[in-house]
């Protein structure tokens, strides 16, 4: 069983990093946040699983990419909300440029120009 | 740990806000709160699990499962003593004795010798293969030639090594080995004394001093470690000496305990064929044994050439000073390593079975661990940390266990043997211990370990844990562990039994002689002793001991048999009349006898008689030949009265007066040679001859009215190498003992492994299979019938063990060759022998669970399920 996610994490990983990154970028979210805005931003194409969310969160944060802190939420809760820092903004960069170029080849390959 | 707890109370508290948010959002969209909760929860997953994965991510995670399965693991320990006591006290025996075996390995073989540089000492040993001699000496001009025309070599140094009495103002007499050496021999063995100096060139002149340089052991246990001793005299076979250097402690065990060394000059002027000497070199640098062989070869064939007369056949056989300091160690150790490494190997198949058997067991454990989220290698690495604690475990114990077993090995060692003194715990003993520890480790660990991992969860929660169909893999590995325990102790036996036989072979050879009752002990004349004044001191000293109270008589020769030197004289005799051709020369043992020595030693007289008093110096010159010669001499003729010409005196021939039966001269295992005896009187050059008294008693109780004889004649005149002959009869065997005594103890102890381990397999299989024979029983099976087939089922496992045993030995034991006497590698009693022995035990060991397969109760086999 525990198998299954550490596949599910390898196979999502640059993609699950990146989402994350990207949607830290407008302001400081906590886990469950990051996923409601991954869901609703990809018209609830994408569900994270948090098997992977929270592993990946904490991976992102050892790598000082972003980083936590304690506040108070909207209902008046403790959570733990992570914050892009500044080293994470360019990774975000580079690996959003990186993700373009994927999806402009993969694009190249899946519609031929002769066809398009 | 603070900070641990601190952080995963982060998590929880991070994953319970994300859960309530959940639930918070889905009661807003109108679920009712209990649905609400089940669903984000079900959303959610596994939270322990998540706990975990997100826990790995702190790097820390490792650390902590380790800790966790060590307690764990140390539990699991605990909560079974008999099995983790059978477990540790099998690996604590199995690696003590590696241990054991490995250290004396260690300070024996690899440990290299306390020079500087060693790996470049060599050894000449002078061999001339048509006389089989293999380790001769050389002689000053050959040397000479070697030194100034080989340069491989840095230096060559010769040693001439021999005893000598020391004498000295107040303290006893005492015969100690000595060695005369050249000046650059220090240098040679890059070692230099203490205190004092090396030899010069200025202590050859004519009115030098003659000098000495002292061995540490001499200079504290005579001179009372007086820092004042350089300049002190010591007086050597009637010379006095000055005393110029101490050597530094743990120089003297070349080649035996040397404790004095005195200058040997070189003069170019000796004779080629008077080979006395032994020769150590030092390579240079770029130098390998092997470059150095071939310019000695070369020398050596113009030597031959050109001096036909002395040199012909003789040559040099470079070897490594260490290899060749323990030549006659070397294989025994290896051996018997291999054969503790082999025991290491069956315990660990036994504990693989045992671990297997309780893997089974824990099959429901394990399956539940695997439920709630344990992944395959967390439970691989949880079984592996029991059998490394298991294994650690036994390493510490064996440790332990292993200096005890160093001692008594070293205890019952036969104090010859080479660098004994050299073992000891080092780090490469202990690295040595410790990559066992881990190989034994995976190597019962790994197997079960494995097997455990992939239960099939469905099955085994079902059946509530009672396997009965258990997979064939699993029956499968157990086979193939009991297997090779068997051809493994089949082994084993097959080479004790090499050795027990070998043994009895030569503990029953007949020696020549009868060994009971006599005293022996060596006496060396000092140079100051005129020939003549030498042969009436032994004639003397044979007559009053034979007159001591308790002696029925005395003699005495050059050697007495079983000394472990062989005194074999190339040419020694020709019959008279024929022309000397040599091929036809005859190469004997030759000893110079006194007193009733053939009586003492009840060497059977065959033919015609042995020496008398009137046999003198003025008289008919005599010679008593053994049968051995008498029939390669004289073939089809009586030798009485015939003539030979003795390589002492070329001169004149000697009479044969009688002759003897053989006698072992050096050692047990030797061929029998011819052996010539001529009366000392006749050949009174001799001046180191050994005492045998035939005593009434007992042999030992007479010693001080001995050596109260010696000291009668010449108060100065120590006696040395005091023994029974039933002592060096049995110190002659003593190596070959040992050897066979440690190689049956540990094949007796792998054929009980592997005995317990054919029992537990079987036993095992009985249990499982309990449902089925009740089913049998209930069919209308026989006790018999069951019985047939579990032994059926044994003895296949057993016979073929057996006979992957017995191809292995077949192909192992010549490595033994060396190691046995009288018996052949293949012997095939032996091989059948012990084949059948261990098949007997292996049915042995399967009738206890086969009788118990019959007395399973059908109707209760049948119920139980």
């Amino acid at each position: 069983m525990k198998r299954g996610y550490q596949n599910r994490i390898e196979l999502l990983q640059g993609t699950l990093d990146l989402l994350i990154l990207q949607t830290l970028q407008w302001g400081p979210r906590h886990g469950y946040g990051i996923s409601q805005a991954i869901r609703t931003g990809s018209g609830e194409v994408l569900q994270v699983d948090t098997g992977s969310l929270y592993p990946a969160l904490h991976r992102l944060e050892r790598k000082k990419w972003i980083k936590a802190e304690w506040t108070v939420s909207e209902y008046n809760q403790q959570v733990k909300a992570y914050r892009l820092t500044a080293a994470g903004k360019k990774q975000l960069t580079a690996e959003r440029s990186n993700w373009m170029r994927l999806t402009a080849a993969m694009a190249g390959i899946l519609n031929p120009p002769e066809g398009a | 740990m603070k900070f641990w707890r601190h952080r995963n109370e982060e998590l929880d508290a991070e994953i319970r806000s994300h859960l309530d948010e959940a639930i918070r959002d889905r009661i807003a969209r109108g679920e009712s709160p209990d649905e609400a909760r089940v669903n984000a929860l079900r959303e959610f997953g596994n939270v322990d699990l998540i706990k975990e994965t997100t826990r790995a991510m702190w790097g820390w995670t490792t650390v902590k499962q380790v800790a966790q399965d060590l307690r764990f693991g140390l539990r699991m320990l605990w909560k079974h003593p008999g099995f983790s006591l059978v477990a540790i006290l099998t690996l604590a025996f199995g690696i003590g004795t590696n241990t054991a075996i490995f250290s004396i390995v260690n300070g024996v073989l690899l440990r290299p010798l306390p020079f500087p540089d060693a790996e470049r000492l060599v050894y000449f040993e002078s061999i001339k293969p048509d006389r089989g001699i293999t380790d001769g000496h050389i002689s000053m001009p050959d040397f000479i030639d070697w030194r100034t025309r080989a340069d491989a070599f840095e230096s060559i140094s010769l040693i001439f090594v021999a005893r000598i009495i020391l004498t000295g103002d107040n303290a006893e007499p005492e015969f100690i080995p000595f060695s005369v050496v050249p000046l650059n021999f220090f240098q040679t063995m890059g070692v230099h004394p203490i205190m004092g100096r090396e030899f010069a060139k200025e202590d050859r002149a004519k009115d030098a001093e003659p000098v000495a340089i002292i061995s540490y052991g001499l200079w504290q246990r005579r001179f009372g470690a007086n820092p004042n001793v350089l300049g002190s005299p010591v007086t050597l076979g009637g010379t006095r000496c000055i005393i110029i250097g101490v050597m530094p402690a743990g120089f003297d065990y070349y080649p035996s305990k040397i404790q004095v060394w005195t200058p040997l000059f070189i003069s170019p002027n000796g004779r080629r064929d008077n080979r006395m000497f032994k020769a150590i070199g030092r390579l240079k640098p770029w130098a390998t044994i092997a470059g150095a062989q071939s310019q000695l070869d070369t020398i050596n064939a113009q030597l031959q050439q050109q001096y036909v007369e002395t040199n012909a056949g003789w040559s040099v056989r470079l070897k490594n000073l260490q290899a060749w300091t323990t030549k006659d160690i070397r294989t025994s150790l290896l051996l018997l390593l291999g054969a503790v490494g082999f025991v290491l190997l069956i315990a660990c198949a036994n504990i693989a079975n045992l671990l297997l058997a309780r893997a089974t067991a824990r099959r429901k454990e394990i399956a539940v661990r695997t439920a709630i989220g344990a992944g395959r290698w967390r439970i691989v690495r949880q079984l592996l940390t029991e059998s490394s604690l298991l294994a650690v475990t036994g390493g510490a114990v064996g440790l332990a266990l292993s200096i005890l077993l160093t001692k008594l090995l070293i205890a019952i060692s036969p104090a010859d043997l080479a660098r004994l003194d050299q073992v000891g715990l080092d780090a490469r003993v202990l690295g040595f211990t410790v990559g066992v520890v881990g190989l034994v480790g995976l190597l019962f660990g790994l197997a079960p370990a494995l097997q455990a991992s992939k239960p099939d969860l469905n099955d085994v929660l079902k059946e509530g844990g009672r396997g009965s169909r258990e997979g064939h893999g699993r029956n499968r590995v157990r086979a193939i562990l009991v297997v090779s325990e068997i051809a493994l102790s089949l082994l084993l036996l097959i080479g004790a039994g090499l050795l027990v036989k070998s043994f009895m072979v030569l503990r029953d050879v007949n020696a020549g002689f009868d060994q009971h009752n006599v005293l022996t002990m060596y006496i060396g004349l000092p140079g100051t002793y005129k020939a003549e004044q030498q042969a009436t001191f032994f004639r003397e000293l044979t007559k009053r001991a034979s007159a001591l109270p308790g002696v029925e008589s005395a003699g005495a020769a050059t050697a007495l048999p079983l000394s472990g030197v062989n005194f074999l004289v190339g040419r020694s005799f020709i019959p008279e009349g024929r022309p000397l051709v040599p091929e036809e020369s005859f190469q004997s043992e030759y000893f110079a006898q006194a007193g009733d020595y053939f009586q003492t030693m009840r060497i059977p007289l065959k033919a015609g008689r042995t020496f008398t008093d009137h046999d003198t110096a003025e008289t008919t010159p005599v010679v008593v030949i053994n049968e051995t010669a008498a029939r390669r001499a004289f073939p089809g003729q009586d030798p009485i009265g015939k003539r030979l010409t003795v390589w002492r005196d070329e001169k004149f021939a000697r009479e044969i007066v009688g002759v003897v039966g053989d006698v072992k001269a050096a050692t047990l295992e030797e061929e029998t040679q011819c052996q010539i005896y001529v009366p000392h009187a006749q050949d009174p050059g001799w001046g180191t001859l050994g005492l045998a008294v035939r005593t009434k008693g007992e042999p030992e109780a007479l010693t001080s009215q001995v050596r109260g004889v010696i000291l009668s004649l010449d108060k100065d005149q120590p006696a040395f190498g005091i023994k029974t002959m039933d002592q060096a009869f049995s110190e002659s065997v003593a190596k070959t003992r040992l050897v066979m005594l440690l190689f049956g103890v540990f094949s007796i102890f792998a054929l009980l492994l592997a005995t317990i381990g054919i029992y537990g397999v079987i036993a095992y299989s009985v249990a499982q299979r309990t449902h089925e024979i009740g089913i049998r029983l209930a069919l209308g099976a026989q006790a018999r019938d069951i019985r047939r087939m579990i032994l059926t089922q044994g003895m296949l496992v057993t016979l073929i063990g057996a006979g992957i045993g017995l191809a292995g030995a077949f192909a192992a034991t010549r490595v033994m060759r060396g190691l046995l006497y009288g018996v052949s590698a293949t012997d095939p009693l032996i091989f059948i022998g012990v084949s059948l022995l261990l098949t007997v035990v292996a049915l042995l060991a399967c009738y206890i669970p086969a009788r118990r397969a019959t007395k399973v109760d059908p109707i209760i086999a049948l119920r139980y399920e």
